[in-house]
């Protein structure tokens, strides 16, 4: 008995040890796709594979980036990570997690939008809004269908959305303008990184 | 002329066979000053490490370890507690400075796969975080939280009066500070007052362990032996944490060890191996040299300090190698070690340096003594007459 | 103060070589004395060289008994010497020239004078004497030459340089000019007889007749017995 005594308190020790020195599984970059095969094809029902292609942000693309947003980039967002969605063999659309504050924590949000830059949907992959559901609902989601840059639906230099174009989830406003600063953000970063290097 | 030079001009004459041995030597004392300095380095890093968290035993309920491990890793329910009659216990012993009593519990969240863990925490425990640079303050009120450095990052939050909610206990917080990274696990942790954790948890009055700090180190035995006498409780000393994890590092450290003097050994013969051939090069020559007055003494004292020479200039190398590729060994063991503290693990320490020194030496020595009583052993008129 | 440097009595010297017992020298008894020029001579095989190595005690005699009469007035009997007590004799007393020179290769002149000097700990020698010597051979010019650089003739002289650098009171040269031409082999001789004329005894086996009968004193052996001694008293 003293014995198993003993060895239950190595086990504990360890524990304490453990619990104490092993890093955090939480930490990680910012925005990463933490569920690709289950978001991809939840947000492209026709998509069979996809493949991820990791952009550099040079300083000229950061510059013509933040010009655009009247905003500066987050001091992380030096590589971004894109996905590029395939149904057999033909490239159908893309992919994009972005994280954004909202009003009770960091929202992130994975984006998938055609290869012209038009919004097909998001799914919200963390969150800590006391809206999250609504904020990841249909209603809130299904507004941003089929919207590009050339659509104003965020304030000209602000984070602010405009509530002209979108009508944000009640009583989180501030999740909604988040939600929808990041979709710009989003398109920005493809357009400059993608549509105008070509 | 001096002795030395001549020892240096002989080993200069096959200068790639030299070379050769030198580098094997040299390649040797390399991992083992590496992995000296690294041990020095990591006990340093868990001395501060364990020195940061300003007490020096914890008493925790009695319960399955195992379940502890669950909650500390995976977070979980804890399975445990004491009631506040044991933090009174703990705060009747003479010697104790500070009883902190702590409330931890876990939130996991698999559909994002995380875990948020929630310490719960008074002023006592406020004042052993000494070492903590907050932006913003301590909390304010029952709705206070203050966020590690590295939750503040994932949250993206950079501003004390930022907001924060607990959706699955439907708790609003408000920011009141941000924690600079400390490179421990606080980093990760929402600390918030107390009661609200004991609230949130449905567990009021009750905490899951007590933080003790002695008011002398020294008196750390007597305060574990009157702790022990509570009942239902364990008791942990930061130096058993230490003890364990050391242990676990010196299993290691012996392997990597015993393959190094493997390789030293190895070298070494080659080392004997080089002068051996280079004595039997120069039969002719020691003979000369016995001829011109050279005694048996100068000719094994001839070789002996070219082997020695040699083990010198390698361990000299393979030290300054090692200091050089500091940074580099450092970033790798910091990749394969899951345990690493934070700060530096790999030490510059001059001890380590005289210990590496003297063990060529006597690499040097030992592999020197053969060739040298060889060369010794050459009789002057036998050693001109080799053709 | 006698005048004697060294007495043998019955030197022999018994090479074992398989089977076969080879007398290098046969019962040797003479004597040297101080400042003498010696010529050996005699044919391949008659034991010069055993001879020569008996009196710088590098090989030890089967028999027999060799004295040594240093200028303290006292008589040391070599033959019963300890090793490294002979190092020391040979060390202080004896300088050797080969025929093979023996100059070590990764060396300068200079150094390889100064090479006995390494293990002369007791022995005082002023700074630049090495120098001084590969003047008096004639080879100031090429005190930092390596031997490889160096002509025939000039190794040797440097390896007389080398012998003469502890001021020893024997030179013992083993066929020196067994690997020079005519000339250099005059230049050689031309040494020993200055070093001999400073004081210093020399002992030269040679092949060279001519050259040999410079000395005052010449030894023919054969078989390892001395069929001649000439010049001496």
């Amino acid at each position: 008995m003293k014995r198993f005594l003993k060895s239950k308190k190595i086990i504990l020790i360890l524990t304490v040890v453990l619990a104490i020195y092993f890093p955090l599984s939480t930490f990680a970059a910012v925005c990463v796709f933490r569920f690709p095969d289950r978001d991809v094809y939840k947000l492209y029902p026709k998509a069979t594979n996809y493949k991820s292609v990791i952009k550099k942000v040079e300083k000229e693309t950061k510059e013509k980036c933040e010009a655009f947003l009247g905003k500066p980039l987050d001091s992380d967002e030096t590589e971004l990570t894109f996905y590029e969605i395939y149904k057999g063999k033909e490239l159908i659309g893309m992919i994009h997690p972005h994280a954004e504050r909202g009003e009770y924590g960091t929202i992130e949000v994975v984006w998938a939008f055609t290869l012209d830059g038009k919004i097909i949907d998001f799914t919200i992959q963390r969150d800590r809004e006391k809206k999250g559901k609504e904020l990841n609902g249909p209603d809130f989601r299904k507004q941003f269908g089929g919207k590009d840059l050339n659509s104003p639906f965020v304030l000209e230099n602000t984070k602010e959305i405009n509530t002209k174009l979108l009508k944000p989830v009640q009583e989180a406003d501030k999740g909604s303008s988040a939600i929808a600063y990041g979709a710009k953000k989003t398109l920005t970063f493809y357009k400059y990184l993608f549509q105008e290097v070509k | 002329m001096k002795f030395i030079l001549f020892a240096l001009k002989n080993l200069l004459r096959n200068k790639i066979r030299t070379l050769l041995t030198v580098l094997s030597i040299a390649v040797s004392v390399t991992v083992l000053f590496s992995l000296l300095s690294f041990t020095k380095g990591y006990e340093k890093g868990m001395t501060s490490e364990l020195g940061k968290m300003g007490y020096q035993i914890m008493i925790v309920p009695r319960g399955c370890p195992y379940e502890a491990a669950s909650l500390a890793l995976s977070g979980g329910k804890i399975p445990n507690y004491f009631d506040y009659s044991v933090l009174e216990e703990v705060k009747k012993i003479p010697e104790v400075e500070i009883a902190a009593p702590f409330f931890m519990s876990a939130i996991i969240r698999p559909d994002e796969d995380r875990t948020d863990i929630y310490f719960g925490m008074d002023e006592n425990m406020f004042q052993m975080k000494k070492y903590w640079n907050i932006k913003g303050s301590y909390f304010k009120d029952e709705n206070s939280l203050i966020m590690g450095g590295d939750a503040a990052y994932i949250e993206q939050t950079d501003e004390p009066g930022q907001k924060f909610y607990v959706r699955e206990k439907d708790r609003e917080f408000v920011v009141t500070g941000i924690l600079e990274r400390t490179g421990t696990k606080d980093d990760g942790f929402f600390f918030i007052p107390l009661k609200a954790a004991q609230e949130m948890f449905g567990q009021k009055d009750r905490v899951t362990g007590i933080a003790i700090r002695v008011k002398d180190p020294t008196l750390i035995p007597t305060v574990v032996e009157q702790l022990e006498k509570l009942p239902d409780s364990q008791v942990i000393t930061m130096s058993q944490l230490m003890g364990t994890m050391m242990n676990l590092v010196a299993q290691a450290k012996t392997l990597i060890l015993s393959i190094i003097i493997i390789a030293i050994i190895i070298s070494a013969l080659g080392a004997l191996n080089t002068v051996l051939m280079s004595v039997f090069e120069r039969t002719k020559e020691i003979g000369v040299m016995r001829a011109m007055g050279a005694g048996r003494e100068h000719v094994f004292q001839l070789v002996w300090v070219e082997t020695l020479v040699m083990a010198l200039i390698s361990g000299i190398l393979g030290i300054g190698i090692a200091l050089i590729g500091m940074g580099l060994v450092e970033k790798i063991i910091k990749k394969l070690l899951p345990l690493a503290p934070q700060g530096s693990v790999v030490s510059f320490d001059p001890n380590t340096l005289l210990i590496c020194l003297g063990f060529v030496i006597l690499v040097g020595l030992v592999a020197g003594i053969y060739p040298a009583y060889r060369a010794s052993k050459l009789k002057p008129i036998e050693a001109i007459r080799t053709e | 103060m006698t005048k004697e440097l060294f007495t043998l009595e019955g030197i022999t010297r018994i090479y074992k070589r398989g089977n076969e017992e080879i007398k290098g020298v046969d019962g040797l008894t003479l004597k040297i004395d101080k400042g003498e020029y010696i010529s050996i001579l005699g044919p391949s095989g008659a034991g010069k060289t055993t001879f020569l190595n008996m009196l710088g005690c590098i090989d030890s005699p089967t028999s027999g008994k060799l004295i040594f009469y240093p200028d303290n007035g006292e008589m040391i009997e070599l033959t019963r010497m300890k090793e490294n007590k002979l190092d020391e004799f040979r060390r202080e007393n004896i300088g050797f020239v080969f025929a093979d020179f023996f100059l070590l290769h990764s060396l300068t002149a200079t150094e390889n004078v100064e090479l006995p000097l390494i293990f002369s700990s007791g022995k005082k020698v002023e700074d630049g004497y090495s120098k001084k010597v590969l003047e008096m051979v004639g080879l100031g010019h090429r005190l930092t030459h390596k031997p490889l650089q160096l002509s025939g003739g000039e190794m040797q002289r440097v390896a007389v340089a080398r012998s003469m650098v502890n001021q020893p009171k024997v030179l013992l040269a083993d066929e020196p000019t067994a690997n020079l031409d005519t000339g250099n082999s005059e230049v050689i001789f031309n040494l020993f007889e200055e070093l001999n004329s400073m004081g210093m005894t020399v002992v030269v086996a040679t092949h060279a007749e001519e050259l040999a009968k410079r000395a005052r004193r010449i030894i023919f052996l054969q078989d390892g017995k001395i069929v001649e001694d000439k010049g001496g008293k």
